[in-house]
């Protein structure tokens, strides 16, 4: 019953024409038939005797019933004639199906006012969403006062330790980098006022208030709050999320506050160590470039820098780690529909954390500068 | 190694598991062109591992596995000889249920659109997704999806099909009509059918011949027609899995 498909004869009969097939007429033949009987002189039936045929496939099946239906609507008509009954059998799987063209979506077209109007809804659902989020995650906080025992304490050492640990090579060597980098530049601009002493004191404070923290937190979001935001995202999709609830356990106390304590804790520690590199750094081009004795420049880093220049970058660590947890979070648990959106939930975070990032800096520095905490 | 002529599959001292601790130790069998061949056993006797090393996701500890007209399907390349059902149906998640299907009819067929969207919905039709095509998976049925799978699975018209539990999830009447369709393309078209079962009643209309995995026997229970299996097994482990009516039920107080 196998053998390949062809057509063993063709026949005028009357004004009709007839093709004999032959052999297994599956999906691949079908382009040629179609050409074949394209080719046929153009009026009068096409008939197709499938006597001959051994087997007909279920999805030829479907693309004959097609054209005999595209036929009809030009006016000729395509008919089959016998065949044996396992190619009936397959004939008749399709019929009384519906037509698909009818089942097309209807297209449709947006115009300005609409996309206008979807963006505004989408800000006001994004709103609702950060509202909400914060609600539950209050409550959650609340609770776990009340009973500390309910928090998974143990699942953050091993969050801190993904967060926190396994960044800390990346971490050492940008910042110490940055470090060099930046006391390079400042010397050249100091060098014309022969005020290079002044470099420690340009590289330790910049590294201590504004680019330790921030580097760390950029990396510590590409890093952490991307990956939170996929593992939440697919436990979400794969009703993980559901299955907690269902089992007692509050997504947010569970899964949420864990993380976001994990980064609090792990941006700032992670940020004296950058402040620490950025400043040997520093130092290292200054010894190699300036001339400039070691104990010179510490003696320098140690005069100018204050407390409260540290605690000032710390306190923008802690804010800048729970914002990349708490974002991470909410993105994560928002997502929606399979993998493509856990890759939209991730990328939102990412993006969504560098500008909050960046706004956060600008509002904390001009708070510190208006309440004169380590200027 | 070649197939010998009539089959469809062969398996040879094939050993499966994970490095240390093989899951089912040296099984041969084959599979007849043309038959609707089932893979039994309990939950967590290795179906769904056999499974994956017949269709070649994953290398066996030891032996081979040979498919008619493609060899090795560790080493099967270009369009797709043998269509496969997922356990979880596998349908992309980003893409609608049409899309899912016409995917390998674009790739591997040189049909115009007008005509791959008559086979995308003749497809569904025959699972009963007729008018669902526009639909994303997140938006079907857990029972849906696996219809879905199934239609993905036979797109192509391949002649062998490997189908992961296509009744699971499924209510009687929707998994009777799918032994329908199975038994349809099985007679009228030669498929030969791989599939991994529990439901009885399909193995009961369908399975002309099977393969009962155990997990202590760490291989094969018994094989053959379930028909006889069920009553003429002078194993009572294979007649209760045949048969699980017969096990003594505990007796009420
Ligand atoms: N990646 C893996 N690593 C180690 N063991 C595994 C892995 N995948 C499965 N197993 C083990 O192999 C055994 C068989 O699993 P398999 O999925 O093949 O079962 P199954 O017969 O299909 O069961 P079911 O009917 O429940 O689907 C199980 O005991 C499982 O724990
Ligand atoms: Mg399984």
């Amino acid at each position: 019953m196998e053998g390949v498909f062809r057509i063993a004869c063709r026949e005028s009969q009357g004004e009709a024409e007839v093709l004999f097939l032959e052999g297994r007429l599956g999906l691949e033949d079908l382009p040629w038939l179609r050409r074949e009987l394209g080719g046929l002189p153009p009026p009068g039936d096409r008939v197709l005797d499938l006597g001959g045929l051994g087997v007909l496939e279920a999805g030829a099946a479907a693309v004959l019933l097609r054209w005999q239906a595209e036929a009809a609507a030009a006016g000729r008509r395509l008919l089959w004639r016998g065949g044996p009954p396992p190619v009936r059998g397959i004939l008749d799987l399709h019929e009384g199906l519906p037509d698909p063209r009818a089942l097309r979506p209807a297209p449709c077209r947006r115009g300005m006012l609409d996309t206008l109007g979807r963006a505004t809804l989408q800000l006001v659902r994004d709103c609702g969403e950060i509202l909400a989020f914060t609600g539950a995650l209050t409550r959650a906080v609340l609770r776990t006062l009340r009973r500390p025992s309910e928090m998974q304490w143990r699942g953050i050492g091993g969050l801190v330790n993904r967060a926190g640990m396994d960044a800390l090579p990346i971490v050492l060597l940008i910042n110490f980098l940055i470090g060099m980098i930046m006391s390079f530049q400042s010397a050249v601009q100091l060098l014309k006022f022969g005020a290079t002493v002044y470099v420690a004191d340009i590289v330790s404070l910049s590294m201590a208030r504004e680019l330790g923290p921030f580097m760390v937190a950029v990396i510590v979001a590409g890093r952490s709050g991307a990956g939170f935001a996929a593992e939440l995202g697919t436990m979400k999709v794969q009703e993980e999320i559901d299955a907690l609830r269902t089992l007692g356990f509050d997504p947010y106390t569970f899964l949420v506050l864990p993380r976001i304590l994990a980064l609090a804790f792990v941006v700032p520690l992670l940020t004296v160590l950058a402040v620490a590199v950025g400043t040997l750094g520093g130092m290292v081009t200054a010894v190699a470039r300036l001339d400039m004795a070691p104990a010179a420049w510490w003696n320098e880093v140690h005069s100018t820098m204050s407390g409260w220049d540290l605690c000032g970058g710390l306190i923008k660590a802690l804010v800048f780690g729970a914002t990349i947890g708490s974002v991470a979070c909410m993105r994560g648990l928002a997502t929606r529909g399979g993998a493509e959106g856990v890759g939209r939930s991730t990328t939102s975070t990412v993006v969504t954390i560098l500008f909050l990032l960046v706004l956060l800096d600008a509002v904390i520095t001009a708070l510190f500068f208006q309440f004169e905490i380590g200027m | 190694m070649k197939v010998e002529p009539g089959v469809a599959v062969q398996v040879v001292g094939l050993s499966v598991g994970w490095s240390q601790e093989p899951l089912l130790v040296d099984l041969s069998f084959e599979v007849r062109r043309g038959s609707i061949f089932a893979i039994l056993g309990g939950s967590g006797s290795g179906k769904s591992t056999l499974f994956r090393h017949l269709i070649g996701l994953e290398a066996p500890l030891t032996g081979r596995v040979e498919i008619a007209g493609v060899g090795d399907p560790l080493q099967a390349r270009g369009r797709p000889r043998f269509g496969v059902l997922f356990q979880s149906s596998g349908l992309l998640g980003s893409w609608t249920l049409g899309a899912n299907l016409e995917l390998p009819l674009r790739r591997w067929t040189a049909l115009e659109p007008e005509e791959r969207e008559a086979v995308v919905c003749a497809r569904l039709g025959q699972v009963g997704l007729c008018g669902y095509q526009n639909h994303l998976p997140a938006e079907l049925s857990g029972g849906m999806r696996k219809r879905g799978g199934i239609a993905r699975a036979l797109v192509l018209d391949p002649e062998l099909v490997f189908l992961d539990e296509p009744g699971a999830g499924l209510d009687p009447v929707t998994a009777a009509q799918l032994d329908d369709l199975i038994l349809t393309l099985n007679r009228n078209l030669g498929l030969t059918v791989v599939l991994v079962t529990h439901e009885l009643a399909s193995i009961e209309r369908l399975v002309e011949d099977c393969i009962l995995l155990d997990r202590e026997e760490k291989g094969i229970l018994a094989r053959g027609d379930p028909r006889q299996l069920r009553v003429e097994s002078p194993d009572p482990r294979v007649r209760a899995f045949f048969q699980p009516e017969t096990l003594s039920t505990p007796a009420v107080p």
